[in-house]
């Protein structure tokens, strides 16, 4: 009995000693960071005296007044367009995109291969590398060809000297280069499709697209699901490359409400100053995306057709 | 079996990873020699001055014991590209380094933590030797914390136009003091019978006076109006087939520099620091309280950071500058481009474009450019690549006479002799020099940085510096006339400029003491991508007058612009408290 | 066997998505052909000559020298000894620092716990599982400064340590991948240990880890290419320890005062093309691993 009691406590000595060290940085550096910026969105630094004080809900309504009640709402409105105009595009474009691409890669079609290596290479290349490429294009040899055509004189496609056209061309940029991850994770789930499934359908002559719809997608559903929800909080959150591109100078029409916020912090740097005024807006986006985005995946859970 | 190896690789290289990457933090130091470790920001103002600076300081003070058993001193510097003011706040504590000459350093920010030296006792040793070269606004500015010197200024770091007056001369773009060609008969500026000059006819004509109304300066023939600067513009394109403005498309805030410079040039002293210190004294300023049709209604009142501080932007000197940048970004040239603008301005960087503008004169393929949008530390920075066109072109290309280019005050019309003004003149860099508080205690260093703190200061120190890059301190002091004449020409112009402001004692280092201007540095200062050009126009914010002039949708215009520009009554009451 | 019908909608269908990927395929060879040439120009001949698509007039190698020094934190060298130097090289071995180091953290953590779940049966085991599922699905935007500013208070701020700190999160989707390993592992070859006298630690050691070895190798590497390529982490907690994407953002966008001197075509460029090599390296090598069948979410059968 004593032996036994003996094991028991090294037993649980062990696993404190496996778990000590990854929940203590939990406990430091999500729970203790969470509730210090709940904090913070509440205080106020003086630079002068060097004090911080709790101001209440004074950083709420400043950035409430910059959000909604001032000239600035229009700005705010347009980064809020600009995000859900990028998540609806990524819904249709790039889930739409992926899940024919990879259902074309997973049926085995012709040059199925080469285009997986292809759509999945610029997830690895460095999105730094991949938008300066890009943007030196566009803005240099691109635009000189576009300018013979039209025969306009457009001076700039993107940038600080293009700002009606530079959203576009980033909303292409992260489109174009942003199968990779879905691709690979659609396959993925295809793969495990019970073949005997496909078999059958083949059987009973479903076609290309019949089978898609009928089964392959169902069976994808989770999938699919999680980067629906994903990309919600993308939409407080996604700079769309924008600071690879123009680093704190991204032309105001082209910017999202995640790349105002990375700015913030950058900039901000480690000027206490500068902390609650973010953390409040962070903590506004977080009241907002956390229940919509929780809602979406019980309610996206309850409509899956494999239930 | 490959994944296991390379991540034992990576794990072994790790561990030798950690110790290497300690090496550039822990220099190997002599215990026979004093060091001084300095930092510098390395962009266009360069590391050459530097090292002339350790050369000298070394070999004066080879035989100086600055601590027990050590004799002489090893000046070690580092030149880093991101070392601005921001990234420095947060690095100066775990920085090695003694000495910091940065860029974009806004000392008040860096008061919370108590890292930076207290150079008071320096400043004001030897009867005040550094603290008299100091402008009393800088003196004022610079002592807002417990009256103690925590900063000091350094280069006189003003933008706007360079032209190129050998181009100007060859093409007779000068104005001429009288009679003159007048190739139009109407400006396209007033959209009325043109009031101005009319350009030289022989390259020996007279030149008119230009804009300060004084013959055999800088200035001369030059525009002294905006109608003025207009038609020669137009002249440029319509007869010259010349190019009049390049500079770097890649980043457009870079045309800010030529907002800042309108300012200075249309700006009192008193108007341009009021930007800074929200307080106009007895001196009443032009404000344009609204707008009846598109014309702005002024008002002349004085202005004090208690009660309007916030209508020091909307001075009419703005509004007039950005009626001048409205009308430059938005003329179009037949084919729909802007017409006073090199056509490919993305594709330049800040060094292409000055390559473009040097090579522009040198290369027959490509159109003259006349000016250039950039800093006056941009000669320095183009160096290597004047010196190469120099080497491959030896008649054409040695000292070129490029020069600063003063702007006009006016608006209509022409200046006369002696009707001129004589413009302030603002840096735009903040650029200063600040000492590490770790030093605090240690007798070595703080001796070592009081001595060289005089010299770096001292006449022969400033000297040296303007010498070597040919960019002003903006501090009170005189350069040799040998010393000046041995220069290119373009610093000589750039020095005649400041000398011009600094007698005149219209230098303003754009800096206050005003407890809003030093809580809100980041929203006040002059910095080219900073707030201190944004507006918002329809709800949208623009960085630059460009964005908001250029834009196909939103479009701002000089009253929009300038309206967005405003500082409501109410948030003003916010920053008072 | 039957051969299953096609009809022509199928077929056309069919060689409409072929097509989409064909031209995305030429699209992106375009890309990569531009960049590598435009990358060996003159600044020169690309602005002055307009020489936008053709191939160099003269191949520039030293533009990877010129890129190489433009990244780096410039250098300081005074009688033959550099000092507050951070030059290409060391943003190479930051690079590894941080892309390493942190991989091996964020990796390690997860195995720890799920470890510890899988191997002890405790109640704690079933928080810990709400924990990790509340702070996956719950997403909490904008802390980066109270981030800051705890680190700055430890005194972490701007240091290996600090990031190490951060990233030996155990919170992650791979945690799952780990938690599903380590169940599929039999008790008796714990048991086994135990009875040869073997401790807790050498179990994990020398029983469990190499189990999961092949496992934890590709989470670490996919872990290493992303903070590869990654910079704005480092803007944000560690902007003095550069590594070369950091070096690539600040040719690109300059240093907050904007200035692009580096910013000239060709040699950033050069700066891409560096980059890129050792994760194009990497992928040949492991291409199979890297591409292979990852599941998230639920997945029906």
């Amino acid at each position: 009995m004593l032996k036994r009691k003996k094991r028991f406590d090294k037993k649980l000595l062990a696993y404190c000693a496996f778990l000590a060290l990854p929940l203590l940085q939990y406990a430091i550096f999500y729970i203790y960071v969470n509730f210090n910026a709940f904090f913070l969105a509440f205080s106020e630094y003086d630079t002068v005296t060097g004090q911080s004080s709790l101001v209440g809900l004074k950083n709420f309504t400043t950035v409430w007044n910059n959000f909604f009640n001032s000239a600035a709402s229009y700005h705010f409105g347009l980064r809020l367009k600009n995000a859900l105009v990028n998540y609806a595009c990524s819904v249709l474009v790039g889930i739409g995109g992926s899940i024919l691409f990879s259902y074309y890669i997973y049926k085995k079609q012709w040059g199925g291969g080469l285009f997986k290596v292809i759509l999945f290479i610029p997830s690895i290349i460095p999105g730094i590398a991949l938008a300066t490429i890009y943007r030196l294009l566009v803005n240099g040899g691109f635009r000189t060809i576009l300018n013979e055509i039209t025969g306009e004189s457009v001076m700039f496609l993107m940038g600080a000297g293009a700002t009606d056209s530079t959203y576009t061309y980033v909303l292409i940029f992260g489109l174009f280069f942003g199968f990779a991850t879905q691709v690979l994770m659609y396959l993925g789930a295809m793969n495990k499709i019970n073949p005997s499934i496909t078999e059958a359908a083949k059987l009973d002559g479903a076609s290309f697209m019949r089978e898609l719809w009928s089964i392959t997608i169902p069976c994808i559903y989770g999938t699919i699901v999680t980067f629906l929800v994903v990309g919600l909080t993308g939409i407080f959150t996604a700079d769309m490359g924008l600071y690879s591109f123009f680093g704190e100078n991204a032309p105001a029409e082209s910017q999202t409400l995640g790349y105002y916020l990375l700015r913030e912090t950058r900039v901000a740097g480690t000027n206490r100053a500068e902390f609650p005024e973010i953390s409040a807006i962070g903590m506004m986006f977080t009241i907002v995306v956390a229940p919509i985005s929780i809602g979406l995946k019980r309610f996206l859970d309850k409509k899956d057709p494999m239930n | 079996m490959k994944l296991k190896k390379v991540t034992i690789g990576l794990a072994a290289l790790l561990v030798a990873g950690s110790f290497a990457g300690c090496v550039e933090y822990a220099p190997e130091e002599k215990t026979t020699i004093s060091y001084l470790y300095i930092d510098t920001y390395s962009g266009g103002l360069g590391e050459e001055f530097l090292k002339e600076l350790e050369k000298e300081f070394e070999s004066r003070y080879a035989e100086t014991s600055f601590a027990d058993g050590k004799t002489g001193v090893d000046i070690v510097t580092g030149y880093t590209p991101d070392m601005l003011g921001a990234t420095l706040n947060s690095k100066i504590k775990t920085s090695t380094h003694d000495i910091f000459i940065s860029e974009g350093l806004y000392y008040a920010d860096f008061m919370a933590d108590e890292t930076l030296y207290d150079l008071t006792e320096i400043v004001k040793a030897e009867n005040g030797a550094i603290e008299n070269k100091l402008y009393d606004d800088q003196k004022t500015a610079l002592t807002a914390f417990d009256d103690k010197y925590y900063a000091l200024p350094t280069f006189a770091g003003f933008t706007g136009l360079t032209f190129d007056a050998n181009l100007f001369a060859e093409n007779k773009l000068f104005f001429a003091e009288t009679g003159g060609n007048k190739p139009a008969t109407t400006s396209s500026y007033t959209g009325k019978a043109y009031t101005g000059r009319g350009f030289i006819e022989a390259k020996a004509d007279q030149k008119s006076v230009g804009p300060d109304g004084k013959p055999n300066t800088l200035d001369d023939g030059l525009p002294s109006s905006y109608e003025e600067f207009f038609y020669l513009l137009d002249y440029m394109v319509d007869e010259k087939s010349i190019t009049p403005l390049v500079f770097t498309g890649n980043s457009i805030h870079y045309s800010n520099y030529l907002f800042q410079a309108l300012l200075s040039a249309n700006s009192t002293k008193t108007e341009l620091l009021s930007h800074f210190t929200f307080d106009s004294g007895e001196e009443k300023m032009k404000i344009v309280e609204s707008f009846t049709n598109g014309v702005p209604n002024v008002k002349e009142v004085a202005i004090d950071s208690n009660t309007n501080g916030y209508e020091v932007k909307q001075q009419y000197n703005v509004y007039q500058a950005l009626k001048f940048l409205e009308k430059l970004y938005t003329t179009k040239n037949s084919s729909g481009g802007m017409k006073y603008f090199y056509g490919d301005l993305a594709a330049l960087s800040n060094t292409s474009a000055q390559m473009t503008y040097e090579e522009s004169y040198l290369d027959a393929s490509i159109q003259d450019i006349a000016m250039l949008i950039e800093g006056n530390y941009w000669y320095n920075e183009a160096m290597p690549e004047l010196k190469e066109s120099a080497q491959r072109l030896p008649d054409t290309a040695t000292n070129r006479e490029f020069s600063f280019m003063p702007l006009p005050a006016k608006e209509e019309g022409t200046v006369n002799e002696n009707e001129g003004t004589s413009p302030a003149l603002a840096d735009a860099l903040d650029y200063y020099f600040v000492v590490n508080n770790r030093i605090k205690g240690n007798t070595e260093k703080e001796k070592l940085t009081k001595e060289f703190l005089q010299f770096f200061y001292s006449d022969w120190g400033l000297q040296k510096i303007t010498e070597t890059n040919g960019v002003p301190m903006a501090l009170k002091y005189e350069m040799d006339s040998a010393v000046l004449a041995n220069m290119d020409n373009y610093p000589q112009s750039v020095w005649a400029i400041y000398k011009q402001a600094k007698d005149a004692n219209n230098y303003v280092t754009p800096m206050s003491n005003n407890p809003i201007y030093l809580n809100n540095t980041k929203k006040f200062a002059i910095k080219s991508t900073g707030y201190f050009s944004q507006s918002v126009v329809n709800g949208i914010t623009r960085m630059t007058p460009w964005e908001g002039f250029t834009a196909k949708s939103n479009v701002a215009t000089a009253q929009s612009y300038f309206e967005g520009m405003k500082i409501t009554a109410s948030t003003w009451a916010d920053y008072l408290g | 066997m039957l051969k299953t019908k096609k009809s022509n909608g199928d077929l056309i269908i069919r060689a409409l998505i072929a097509a989409i990927l064909v031209a995305y395929t030429l699209i992106f060879l375009f890309l990569m052909y531009w960049a590598i040439t435009t990358s060996f120009k003159t600044e020169k001949e690309l602005t002055l000559r307009g020489n936008y698509f053709g191939l160099p007039e003269e191949w520039q190698w030293e533009n990877l020298k010129t890129a190489a020094s433009f990244f780096a934190m410039k250098d300081v060298i005074r009688n033959g000894r550099t000092i507050m130097e951070i030059p290409f090289g060391t943003q190479v071995l930051y690079t590894v620092l941080y892309a390493g180091g942190c991989a091996l953290v964020h990796t390690l953590a997860p195995i720890l716990v799920a470890y510890a779940t899988s191997r002890f049966t405790y109640r704690f085991n079933r928080a810990l599982e709400i924990i990790v599922l509340i702070t996956m699905i719950v997403p909490i935007v904008g802390t980066q400064s109270s981030m800051v500013s705890l680190l700055v208070d430890f005194n972490i701020y701007d240091s290996y340590l600090g990031l190490y700190a951060q990233k030996f999160f155990f919170v992650d989707m791979y945690y799952f991948v780990f938690v599903s390993v380590f169940k599929g592992v039999s008790h008796s070859y714990y048991e086994a240990a135990e009875i040869d006298g073997a401790n807790e630690w050498t179990i994990f050691a020398k029983v469990a880890f190499p189990l999961i070895l092949s496992s934890a190798g590709l989470v670490f590497l996919l872990h290493f290419i992303r903070l590869w390529n990654d910079y704005t982490t480092l803007l944000i907690y560690a902007p003095s320890h550069p590594t070369i994407a950091f070096g690539l953002y600040q040719m690109m966008a300059g240093s907050s005062s904007g200035s692009t001197a580096k910013g000239q075509t060709p040699v950033l460029l050069s700066g891409c093309i560096m980059i890129m090599i050792p994760v194009m390296i990497l992928f040949i090598i492991f291409r199979n691993k890297l591409m292979g069948n990852l599941t998230i979410g639920g997945v029906k059968e």
